[in-house]
């Protein structure tokens, strides 16, 4: 998060839009698909910034502003789904090695 | 087509009603530029080191990961003489582009552009403009901001950074032109580049992640391309550019320039 805090900065005051700059470059990669083939929004437990932020019982609110799945629905989105809603360590760090490329 | 509730005072609609006398607003001009000059001495020991040359072109303007310098001021010009009555085609365009709607509460819906009617009171005589974020170069609302949130890009865009933005509304009451709104509601499925949210001010970015990406205005596209071609978006600061051509040659007005707010947004026609 340190990390992401600083270029966030780099993005809105100076304006550096490159990827490693880009939480849309993060989230278009990080798209997991659910049941209907589309990309799930940060309501699903199945979105990628959420599975650790449950498991470490942490709120984001960076999806109150910021779009949580690509704009056009399928686009460079993962094809992975969650494996269960247990959350706990080994399959989490399952589907994480699973959506995480 | 009427301009709404948000500018049912006419601050902004060029009547010339209720402005302040220009001396007065000469000494706070006065105050603003010597509390500036510690960091205008630091901007003009970058603009030394810039390598690359001016270009009409604004996609040559940046390398993409290069940060933006005070060597640009993105501005418009906008020849009301071209606003056909009735047209919001900017209007739609930057909503398209942004994805903020009318949601039925105009007292609260965001506006990030709207149209104004000024109607002469004397012989009837009406006319159109858009009216949006002035990205002016002494922004009140950033001189009146409490954390920081609301800032002007080195390259002269005003923006809010919504990070830091708690939401005070401050930047709206100190804004002359009413450009700027408060999001009330939670929202769902923001535009990926144009993020916004609940509790935070908004206003007109000038498309900065188009522009950013060497690409002009969705307004100034949508009017150019389907309505009277009135916006023209450009670099100001580069003598050869066409806005700054015509800004010199032709009589321009910029809304409430009595201020000393130094918009750049330049109307022709007014």
């Amino acid at each position: 998060m340190i990390v992401l805090m600083h270029q966030r900065d780099g993005t809105v005051h100076d304006g550096i839009r490159t990827s490693r700059f880009s939480l849309k470059g993060c989230i278009d990669c990080h798209a997991v698909k659910g049941a209907d083939g589309k990309p799930v929004t940060i309501a699903s437990g199945d979105h990628f910034c959420r599975t650790c932020h449950d498991y470490a019982a942490v709120r984001i609110d960076c999806f109150e502003c910021h779009a949580s799945r690509p704009e056009s629905a399928g686009a460079s989105a993962g094809s992975a789904s969650f494996p269960g809603r247990e959350h706990d360590g080994a399959a989490l760090a399952q589907y994480l090695r699973s959506v995480g490329r | 087509m009427s301009c709404g509730s948000k500018c049912a005072t006419g601050c902004a609609g060029g009547t010339g009603r209720g402005c302040a006398g220009a001396g007065r607003d000469r000494i706070d001009e006065e105050r603003r530029s010597f509390m500036r000059g510690a960091a205008a001495s630091v901007m003009s020991l970058g603009a030394g080191v810039t390598l690359y040359a001016f270009d009409a072109d604004p996609a040559a303007a940046r390398e993409p990961g290069e940060k933006v310098t005070a060597k640009n001021r993105w501005g418009l010009l906008i020849d009301v003489s071209k606003c056909a009555d009735g047209c919001s085609k900017c209007v739609t365009a930057c909503q398209d582009e942004n994805g903020w709607r009318d949601t039925g509460h105009p007292e609260t819906d965001a506006q990030w552009i709207r149209t104004l009617t000024v109607k002469n009171p004397n012989n009837g005589a009406t006319f159109s403009l858009p009216m949006m974020c002035q990205h002016c170069a002494n922004p009140p609302c950033v001189d009146v901001c409490p954390t920081g949130a609301s800032f002007k890009r080195a390259d002269g865009i005003v923006l809010v950074d919504k990070h830091t933005c708690i939401g005070c509304r401050y930047c709206m009451m100190a804004c002359p032109y009413k450009a700027r709104s408060f999001i009330h509601e939670p929202l769902q499925d923001q535009k990926p580049y144009a993020p916004r949210g609940k509790g935070t001010v908004e206003s007109c970015t000038l498309c900065v992640h188009r522009v950013d990406s060497g690409r002009i205005p969705a307004c100034v596209e949508a009017c150019n391309d389907t309505a009277g071609g009135a916006m023209l978006f450009g670099d100001l600061n580069d003598p050869s550019s066409e806005i700054a051509k015509r800004v010199t040659a032709l009589r321009t007005t910029r809304i409430r320039a009595d201020l000393g707010t130094d918009p750049g947004v330049y109307y022709r026609n007014i």
